[in-house]
């Protein structure tokens, strides 16, 4: 296994103070920050491969906060955010927390608290990058099969039995289980269960 | 010589002198030499009865027939202008009280049909509004017929249909040699429209005042957000660099530069909210460029009718005493506004309950300042805080921003003037602000 890749904090604020002193906290607390005065300077960078988040300010010259959280969901970028403002205003801490937010936070915020949702944001985003290698890696696995062994799988994801199989595709339950013996190994299934868990993972439509 | 249309009315006529010897005067047309008709009276009798010899005459009635003409014209031109002045007259007997005479624009404002004749005392006073009759009533009987004098008063009238009228009515008894009231002519005007549109000002006047009353409770709530979202950005980059100090100092090793840098950020950042916090003071010294020659007693005599409206539902009277002599001073005109507005509003809401009285007073004093005080009969100055209330975000009221008295000090202050407050030795209190004459700049 190759050493996982460093955490990435982000952090987007018009405020130098607040720019700086988010960047300190984070050195402090042995974590990487990136600080941008726009959003538009956070946009046209690539994402890092490894966890990351974003700190965002509410109030942005020329692109709001909640703008740039719309911005990355309509590009498929799941990156968590947490929020930071000057104003308490209840509408727009909904609204941010409804499309994902992981914390909204108003300055002054107290700084402990920015570092706990800091590491809930890595973490939560360490899990969505693990789950999408995942998947990402079954299909790989799942390109391997031929035609016959991917219809086996699928039939054998909807919880039917070897000698269904072997009636529905017209062969003998021997040549059904070879084929099942395929799968598995192809797959790298340890048991049928994850195999079964596999094929949900893959989103294989049960063909009934 | 008689014309063909009337003949058989002539025949008829010579028909009635022959068998009773006289006949009624009858109005007929004659020809004239020239071919022109002529209007006449004509009439005939005989000397003695079943005799043939008597007298006929033809009366030109030509004089007379122009004369009708001219009164039947000037009738309508008057009831023409009647009409459109939407104005009726009358006149009614001096000794009876019932109506002589009522112009068709008076049956027509009343509601009466003039087919069915002059309406009777009675009739015409149920028509109007039950809580104008006795008014009504009583300026009719008392200055028209007891007095004998004009009479000049307002009502409403309600027709059958409800329809209300406003009426401007005007009376004027006609007396004769021994000062006896011979009859009362008079006039009624329909000022329906005219009250429309005075009631239309008045909820412009009001609008007006609530706008006003908006706008400086807007502005302020604006300028107290804004300074709160910038005075949190130091705060808040403070906090973070204090914190990072006080984990740095829990550290095993002391980072010691690290930690300098911490507490110089932290600095920098309180520095820099004092900064705001200053710069919002000088805001209001901001207007200097835009100072003109403003007169105090204009500024004031346009303010109070727009206070109306607030001063009006709590009793509150407001008097104006205000010197004609005090020489104008420079300044913001805007701004200058806004500290009467704002004492002026603070008086009439510490007499909200109670009601009373504010006097607006201007003066010049002894040594040439201009002085307005502005003295109620409120609820007074809180006690032992008299100095506190022109501290920003002091406030007695559950609603109030506590940035009034504060924001009108320092305008004052930023035109070269004081402004301060007593509590008056009965009751309420009296705010005073003093600005320096113009013409002591130029001196």
């Amino acid at each position: 296994m190759s050493a996982p890749d460093p955490a990435t904090v982000f952090v987007i604020d018009d405020d130098g103070d607040v720019r700086a002193s988010i960047q300190r906290l984070l050195k402090t607390v042995g974590l990487r920050g990136e600080a941008f005065a726009s959003a538009q300077d956070f946009l046209r960078r690539n994402m890092p491969k490894g966890p990351s988040c974003l700190i965002l300010d509410i109030r942005l010259p020329g692109m709001s906060g909640l703008e740039v959280q719309r911005k990355l969901i309509d590009a498929g970028l799941s990156i968590p955010i947490i929020f930071i403002s000057a104003h308490a205003d209840v509408d727009v801490a909904v609204r941010a927390m409804k499309f994902g937010a992981v914390e909204f936070l108003t300055k002054p915020f107290r700084p402990q608290e920015l570092v706990d949702a800091v590491q809930q944001a890595l973490q939560r985003d360490e899990g969505i990058q693990r789950e999408q290698r995942d998947i990402s890696e079954l299909q790989q696995r799942y390109k391997t099969l031929t035609p016959r062994e991917r219809e086996v799988m699928a039939l054998f994801a909807s919880g039917l039995p070897t000698k269904q199989i072997a009636s529905r595709l017209g062969v003998s339950e021997v040549t059904a289980a070879v084929h099942r013996g395929h799968v598995m190994q192809k797959m790298q299934a340890g048991s049928p269960a994850e195999l079964g868990r596999m094929a949900e993972k893959l989103n294989l439509a049960s063909a009934k | 010589m008689i014309p063909a249309e009337w003949r058989e009315r002539t025949e008829r006529a010579l028909a009635k002198v022959m068998q009773t010897g006289t006949v009624q005067p009858f109005e007929s047309e004659l020809f004239r030499k020239d071919g022109t008709r002529v209007p006449v009276l004509v009439a005939g009798a005989l000397f003695e009865e079943g005799g043939n010899e008597g007298v006929a005459f033809a009366l030109d009635l030509s004089e007379q027939k122009r004369a009708e003409e001219a009164l039947r014209h000037s009738k309508n031109y008057l009831a023409e202008a009647q009409r459109l002045t939407h104005t009726g007259s009358w006149a009614l007997d001096g000794t009876t009280r019932e109506a002589r005479y009522w112009s068709e624009e008076m049956f027509q404002i009343f509601g009466f049909d003039p087919q069915q004749g002059l309406p009777e005392r009675d009739q015409w006073l149920q028509r109007i509004h039950p809580e104008d009759r006795d008014k009504v009533r009583r300026q009719a009987s008392n200055r028209m017929f007891v007095q004998k004098v004009d009479s000049d008063v307002e009502y409403r009238i309600v027709l059958p249909d409800g329809t209300v009228k406003h009426i401007h009515g005007l009376a004027h008894p006609v007396l004769g040699p021994n000062e006896e009231l011979i009859e009362v002519v008079g006039t009624v005007v329909d000022i329906t429209e005219h009250k429309h549109a005075e009631e239309a000002r008045d909820r412009l006047r009001q609008l007006e005042a609530d706008l006003a009353h908006i706008n400086r409770v807007s502005t302020m709530g604006e300028m107290a957000a804004s300074l709160a979202h910038e005075i949190k950005q130091p705060i808040s980059a403070a906090t973070t660099n204090a914190q990072i100090s006080l984990w740095l100092l829990e550290r095993d090793q002391l980072a010691i530069q690290e930690l300098r840098e911490a507490i110089s950020a932290v600095m920098q950042s309180v520095k820099r909210a004092a900064d705001i916090i200053d710069h919002v003071r000088t805001l209001s010294k901001k207007g200097t460029q835009d100072r003109v020659l403003v007169d105090l007693n204009q500024v004031i005599r346009e303010i109070e009718p727009l206070l109306e409206y607030e001063s009006r539902p709590s009793s509150v009277a407001i008097r104006l005493n205000l010197s004609e002599h005090i020489p104008q001073v420079s300044g913001d005109r805007v701004q200058l506004q806004q500290v009467v507005m704002n004492l002026m509003l603070n008086a009439i809401e510490a007499m909200k309950d109670s009601g009373g009285e504010l006097v607006v007073t201007s003066e010049q004093t002894d040594n040439g300042q201009v002085l307005i005080s502005l003295s109620d009969t409120g609820v007074g100055l809180p006690d032992n805080k008299e100095d506190r209330i022109f501290e920003a975000f002091f406030s007695t009221k559950p609603q109030g921003t506590g940035m009034g008295l504060a924001i009108s000090r320092s305008i004052v202050e930023s035109h070269g003037g004081r402004l301060w407050a007593k509590g008056n030795p009965e009751r309420g209190a009296t705010f005073y602000f003093e600005l320096p004459p113009h013409e002591s700049e130029a001196a």
